[in-house]
């Protein structure tokens, strides 16, 4: 089930399902080959890389909150030129379109990194970062920087808050599409160490903000939309499409329900599940459910028993 | 790594602040080795969000055993999702002779695993419990290990001698800032001792591990010469020398 999540022109990206993990919460591409069938999502977004080297966060990384939790991990990574030589191996062996998740720094760091990606056969699209604070001239400098670098396409993920302003410059400035939205950012107690500490949210509670300003913003842009924040279930992930988005980016779930990101996957990607407790309808029959499944097999075993009575 | 479920079993007390539960797990998860633990999910619901950090401290043909603190409520007969096992086990020397497990205003069950281990492969072992520690029960621990009680500060009876014949040691600290306390293990350690050489003193981490598995890199430590280590795959027991303690 092809289908196109970004504008159409000579680089658009094309998945088989409308379903991938988001940016910084499935690692960089084997963390969760033994827990998820990756061949069933319809793209993989690494976690997020800058140009230059990164360093962890000093502090607390995590604060569980109820129903939630507020990470801030500094997004440290060894920068993009250590990481396509860690993982373009790997990546090249992937079933599905890779998304490297560029954080959008400044204009020249985005620009040398477009460019740089540009020539990478394991990448298939760019998606751009933003900084929470980032107002819209800069966003359409930071898109322009990375689409006139690169012939590849470039998603671009927006902070929630000034979303329509800012997507409006991003779909001016050419983005291929729209990744809405980043985590929100937060401030919350660690109760280990009593400190407050701010970092960006997750948890099903986000998901209610997010599918508003998708819904919205869908009917005053053109550029395609794909849903992130707050996902937990197949019927989270179908609330998204119905709201108007081309592909849904699913977070935190990966984390403490693995299964769930592949199921989400299996199920918008056309393999529509028919029975509860657990079990995937294509396991046992590729592409459809047991119901329709044994609908063919009825009415099959009906047309062979009229065609023996005419004999 | 694997996600598969578990039983609860039975729920034994050490005492009120520390319980056991005796699990019926997969075959895979009875070869689980001393330094590894596991991520547990007791609900669908979403409240409490993250995994339980188990740690194992018994495994048999019979099934596992977990230690939790008392204050949390389990009942035989439920299910549990666990993934695991995460981390690597601890890497002892291949002369050990003496090990000292050290637990530091924490429990000292991630070490405790590593015990019978030892013990069954003539190594001596000596658990010194401080601070807080103080409140574990030590009356189930073979009657082999010498059990030291220090104080807040990191002080018992002959350190001295204790840290320069240990061949290795394995320190637990409280979560509440876990560098701050390696700090003060990595000061005390450099007073006791004329040199740390590698592979001697290791930190065993207990961060809050929303993944696991390495992807949300939340549990990244950031060690010497701009290197880092994910406690969930390369942890939990970082060498000291190594990790950048400032």
């Amino acid at each position: 089930m092809a289908m196109e999540i970004t504008r159409p022109g000579k680089s658009s990206l094309i998945v088989e399902s409308p379903v991938m993990p988001a940016a910084g919460t499935a690692g960089f591409g084997d963390e969760y080959k033994s827990l998820v069938k990756l061949e069933k999502l319809g793209a993989l977004v690494t976690n997020p890389v800058t140009f230059q080297p990164w360093q962890p966060a000093g502090g607390t990384r995590v604060v569980p909150l109820d129903a939630g939790i507020l990470v801030h991990t500094g997004l440290p990574n060894p920068g993009l030129s250590k990481v396509l030589d860690q993982y373009r191996q790997l990546w090249a062996g992937l079933p599905m379109p890779l998304i490297l998740h560029l954080v959008g720094t400044t204009v020249e760091q985005v620009r040398q990194g477009a460019e740089r990606i540009d020539r990478e056969n394991s990448v298939d699209a760019v998606e751009l970062g933003l900084n929470d604070d980032i107002t819209w001239q800069e966003v359409e400098q930071l898109v322009k920087a990375a689409i006139t670098h690169t012939e590849k396409p470039v998603l671009v993920r927006l902070p929630l808050g000034d979303t329509y302003t800012l997507a409006r410059a991003a779909d001016d400035a050419g983005a291929g599409a729209l990744v809405i939205a980043a985590p929100p950012r937060g401030t919350a107690r660690d109760p280990y160490t009593g400190r407050l500490v701010s970092g960006r949210l997750y948890g099903p509670l986000v998901k209610p903000l997010t599918l508003r300003v998708v819904g919205q913003m869908a009917s005053k842009v053109d550029v395609p939309i794909i849903g992130a924040g707050g996902i937990h279930s197949q019927q989270d992930a179908r609330d998204y499409m119905e709201a108007g988005a081309r592909a849904v980016q699913v977070d935190s779930v990966t984390w403490v329900d693995p299964k769930m990101l592949e199921w989400i996957a299996r199920d918008l990607g056309g393999l529509v599940l028919t029975r509860q407790a657990g079990a995937l309808g294509d396991e046992w029959f590729p592409g459809i459910g047991i119901t329709e499944q044994k609908a063919r097999e009825e009415a099959a075993r009906k047309s062979g028993d009229t065609a023996r009575k005419k004999n | 790594m694997r996600e598969t479920q578990a039983i609860i079993e039975r729920v034994s007390r050490l005492n009120e602040h520390y319980q056991r539960l005796h699990l019926a797990v997969e075959d895979y998860l009875k070869d689980v080795k001393p330094g590894q633990n596991l991520l547990a999910r007791l609900t669908e619901r979403w409240d409490p969000y993250l995994r339980e950090l188990w740690w194992p401290v018994a495994a048999a043909n019979s099934g596992l055993t977990v230690e939790r603190p008392g204050s949390q409520r389990y009942e035989p007969g439920q299910s549990v999702s666990l993934l695991g096992p995460v981390g690597q086990p601890f890497r002892y020397r291949r002369t050990l002779r003496n090990v000292l497990l050290v637990a530091y205003d924490t429990a000292p069950t991630p070490l405790v695993m590593s015990v019978d281990w030892l013990l069954s492969n003539h190594i001596s072992v000596t658990l010194v419990l401080s601070g807080k520690a103080g409140l574990y029960p030590t009356q189930h621990l073979p009657p082999e290990v010498e059990v030291l009680h220090a104080d807040e500060s990191l002080s018992w009876p002959n350190r001295v001698m204790t840290v320069g014949w240990a061949d290795q040691v394995f320190v637990a600290v409280g979560q509440d800032d876990e560098m701050v306390r390696f700090r003060q293990v990595w000061s005390l350690f450099k007073e006791l001792r004329a040199e740390i050489p590698k592979a001697y003193l290791f930190g065993v981490f207990q961060p809050v591990q929303p993944c696991g598995v390495g992807a949300c890199q939340a549990c990244m430590i950031a060690l010497r010469g701009h290197h880092n280590s994910l406690v969930c795959t390369e942890g939990p027991a970082l060498d000291l020398t190594q990790v950048m303690l400032e």
